[in-house]
């Protein structure tokens, strides 16, 4: 088997957010990204509170533990963040901070993209409702 | 936590009885002669091991025993089979042509490729979605210059039972020669060369509890069917396989075989009913399940997709306690896939999330349970988090 870092294996094992929002919320994003063909098919929800906080993040993901991780630790680090902070954690950072190795860092970039995707639907969505 | 193994395809734990008979050919005192070396008792001490293994694996093929050529794998033997058969026939135009299939095992495929390389045409006729090879296209591609057609007994992937006498019928009246992979048929099957029809077979002893390192061709003595060897130098095993023969091996080959004589009859129905007992287990628990292959299938080998999970992901849920192989998509980085499942035309979701589950000796059915239970668990788990868990059918 594969041997996978402590931290992707915490939360492989233990993922925080898993799961889905009802769609059609408040400053609310949800995008999807992936494809089974490719290993990993991704869909990332992310709400932002009315003074412009994440407060909401869920997901469903079909790849690899690291991908499940990586999704667990953007539900565990992302609220409480405003747009461009939450734009900072979604940007290269996660890949790092699980210790993925290089050569499955492309999955990565499939759950960072999606977190961005939500997160500029949320905040167009908040925009508009503003 | 006890690891329970069900990667048998994979090898075979050595049986004690191999064992205990190899070690006196590992002694420092008596065992150590060179069978070549007929001057004195330790040689021939040695020669008469071999050749008392020799008559072993013959009889559990049911054929004669100079047909036996001792190598160091199954890959070996499949190569000198298909290289050495080849280039014999090319070097005196005899013929050119060789047939096997697509889902072959990559010894096959990859000697197959390199008799391509040397001049040789190739001919890969594909299966149908069970996997079954169809003998019209079989028939409507052999040609003249066919030399060889090379096909496994039992795949090695999903278990499907290729229909070797039918094919050896359709060669009746052609000059083309037979080989035939009989590595995972050995212990489980019955293995008859006359039976089979062929004249080429390839077997490997660590796949049903002989020592790794050791393989046997055989190839049909009378009349010697040629072959090229692959490497020169003393005239070992007929020349075909110069080298100092491994006497420990090779009597552990030879014991391997007998005592693959001795469980077959009780092997066989205990394996399938091993086998029917993990897929049941699973259809029972509602996972969404597909089976990879068709009837007829090999007693010890199950190939399972679990669609709608990823496969590297659910090894990693189970593999603290079982022992299976993934479906090499899984846990390839290339995610590529295994080319029997694609060759087979199973989809995306079910190349990805495809496991060889194979049984032995050692297998039980509390075993049995364990795996259908820790499965049933991981398979809920990561399906509570999947995109395509509405996708996929989930079994009542």
């Amino acid at each position: 088997m594969t041997e996978y870092p402590a931290a992707v294996l915490r939360h492989f094992r233990e993922p925080v957010g898993a799961g889905v929002f009802a769609p059609d919320q408040l400053r609310f994003g949800t995008a999807a990204l992936g494809t089974v063909k490719s290993g990993t098919k991704v869909v990332f929800q992310l709400g932002l509170s009315a003074d412009g906080l994440v407060d909401r993040v869920g997901w469903l993901v079909f790849g690899c533990p690291s991908t499940v991780a990586c999704c667990s630790w953007f539900a565990d680090m992302l609220p409480g963040h405003d747009v461009s902070q939450a734009k900072e954690l979604l940007h290269g950072q996660v890949a790092d901070a699980l210790s993925i190795p290089r050569d499955v860092r492309t999955r990565v970039l499939v759950v960072e993209d999606a977190g961005m995707m939500a997160l500029r639907l949320a905040d167009e969505d908040r925009q508009k409702t503003r | 936590m006890r690891l329970i193994y069900m990667d048998h395809a994979a090898t075979t734990p050595l049986d004690p009885v191999v064992r205990e008979g190899m070690l006196p050919w590992l002694g420092s005192d008596s065992g150590f002669g060179n069978p070549a070396s007929a001057t004195h008792g330790y040689g021939r001490a040695a020669s008469a091991a071999v050749d008392h293994a020799r008559q072993q694996v013959a009889s559990l093929l049911q054929a004669p025993a100079e047909g036996v050529v001792f190598t160091g794998s199954a890959t070996e033997a499949i190569n000198l089979a298909i290289l050495g058969r080849l280039r014999f026939v090319m070097q005196r135009n005899r013929g050119r042509h060789i047939i096997t299939c697509a889902t072959e095992h990559s010894a096959v495929l990859g000697a197959c490729e390199q008799a391509q390389r040397e001049g040789a045409e190739l001919t890969v006729l594909p299966v149908d979605g069970a996997g079954r090879l169809s003998l019209s296209a079989l028939r409507s591609a052999l040609r003249d210059d066919t030399a060889l057609v090379s096909l496994m007994l039992v795949n090695n992937e999903t278990g499907v039972v290729h229909d070797i006498p039918a094919v050896a019928a359709a060669l009746r009246d052609h000059p083309a020669r037979l080989h035939v992979d009989v590595t995972q048929a050995i212990g489980k099957l019955p293995v008859d060369v006359s039976a089979l029809g062929a004249d080429l077979l390839s077997l490997s002893a660590h796949k049903f509890h002989g020592p790794k390192g050791i393989g046997a061709l055989w190839r049909c003595p009378r009349p010697r069917l040629r072959l090229q060897p692959l490497q020169f130098g003393g005239g070992q095993e007929w020349g075909e396989r110069p080298g100092t023969q491994a006497v420990h091996q090779i009597v552990g080959l030879g014991l391997a075989c007998e005592q693959a004589a001795r469980h077959l009859g009780s092997e066989g129905p205990r394996l399938q009913a091993l086998r029917d007992r993990l897929e049941q287990g699973l259809w029972e628990a509602g996972i969404p399940l597909q089976r990879n292959g068709g009837v007829p299938r090999a007693p010890h080998i199950s190939n399972l997709s679990f669609p709608g999970v990823h496969g590297e992901a659910l090894l990693a849920e189970v593999s603290s306690t079982l022992a299976i192989a993934a479906g090499s998509a899984c846990t390839s980085r290339s995610a590529r896939g295994s080319h029997v499942l694609r060759a087979m035309g199973v989809g995306d979701a079910g190349l990805l999330s495809a496991f060889r589950f194979s049984f032995g000796r050692d297998s039980n059915a509390d075993d049995i349970d364990e795996a259908v239970a820790v499965l049933s668990r991981g398979v809920r788990r990561l399906l509570s988090f999947s995109p395509l868990g509405d996708e996929v059918e989930t079994h009542d």
